[in-house]
């Protein structure tokens, strides 16, 4: 039988670690794929989506139970990518980095190649939203509410990056 | 605007999800149990806040103690009168707030000169000799003089961390 994820944080709150093990499991794909797109870098993605775990689990008594807890590490994620790309200093060696041959073993795939290709052309505010929607399948209000903008804007967001999309991977 | 339908952009999309190190939640795990959680200070990985900060903290107070430094530090300043009758030479000045009786003059030498060398912060100094208790002699040496407005007229002596300009 599935332990809702509600239950497991209420374990964690009781103290039971491994249920905060539990919840990472399911979520971290989820959380690590967003930030690799955002990112380009799996180094990168992989410490931000730790730090998101971490500052989840130390901040778990604030976490609302109306919100998913998934949605909920994303948007730290999301956050905490967002700050740590306001360094000048980091943002350049990522960008460096991004320049150095591509990591993911899905690169192999000439077809997959191209839609990463595609994706790290779009401006971070489409690539979110269509990430979230497309390959997270989050609804418009979910992306409204882990991103902070009105659900017409997700809507709009969505759409444009799908145009935006389209047009980059059939030029 | 593309015609395609949402879930083409499902089926193209999915191929390019990428999965999380196999390893990444029992680090976390292990982080978890073994980091105590910081407060206020910043982590470990930010160790640069507190190393630059402590840095910034320092150099100010370094240069800040080398101006006050600076600008207190002392110049030998030489004063020369020539009174070969005289029994008493003093040194009256803004640097002594006009007091007679504390900086005597010694001599007079054998070619009848008095003589003090005393020790003034950075500044703009009047002053005049007083030749035996009553009779006030402005410095026949300065370059710059003006009248005090009471009979006399008073020597300045400029005195910078180089020496004395004038």
């Amino acid at each position: 039988m599935e332990v809702f994820d509600a239950e497991l944080v209420q374990q964690c709150l009781a103290g039971r670690l491994a249920a905060f093990e539990e919840l990472m499991s399911r979520h971290q794909d989820a959380v690590f794929n967003l930030l690799f797109k955002m990112t380009g870098n799996r180094d990168e993605a992989a410490d931000l989506t730790q730090e998101a775990f971490i500052r989840a689990y130390r901040k778990l008594g604030a976490y609302d139970g109306q919100f998913s807890f998934k949605n909920w590490v994303i948007t730290i994620g999301v956050n905490l990518a967002k700050n740590r790309f306001r360094s000048f200093f980091r943002r350049r060696r990522i960008e460096e980095e991004a320049g150095a041959p591509a990591e993911s073993a899905t690169m192999n795939d000439p077809c997959v190649e191209a839609v990463n290709e595609a994706l790290a052309q779009l401006p971070e505010k489409l690539r979110v939203p269509l990430v979230l929607k497309h390959m997270e399948g989050c609804s418009y209000e979910e992306i409204a509410q882990m991103l902070g903008i009105g659900v017409s804007a997700a809507k709009m967001r969505v759409l444009r990056a799908r145009d935006e999309f389209v047009r980059r991977l059939e030029p | 605007m593309n015609t395609k339908p949402d879930n083409w952009f499902d089926e193209v999309l999915a191929p390019a999800r990428v999965t999380a190190p196999p390893n990444l939640a029992a680090q976390t795990m292990r982080r978890l149990r073994t980091q105590p959680e910081h407060g206020w200070f910043p982590s470990p990985r930010q160790w640069w806040i507190p190393a630059l900060t402590g840095a910034a903290v320092a150099l100010i107070a370094v240069l800040g103690w080398m101006r006050w430094h600076r600008s207190e530090a002392l110049v030998n300043v030489h004063f020369e009168l020539h009174a070969p009758g005289a029994h008493q030479v003093e040194l009256v000045g803004s640097f002594n707030h006009w007091w007679p009786g504390t900086i005597r003059l010694t001599g007079p030498d054998a070619s009848g000169h008095w003589t003090a060398t005393i020790a003034l912060p950075e500044g703009r100094y009047e002053y005049l000799f007083l030749v035996d208790g009553r009779q006030w002699v402005t410095d026949p040496a300065a370059v710059v003089v003006r009248p005090d407005g009471f009979g006399h007229v008073n020597a300045i002596r400029e005195v910078t961390r180089e020496g004395t300009v004038l």
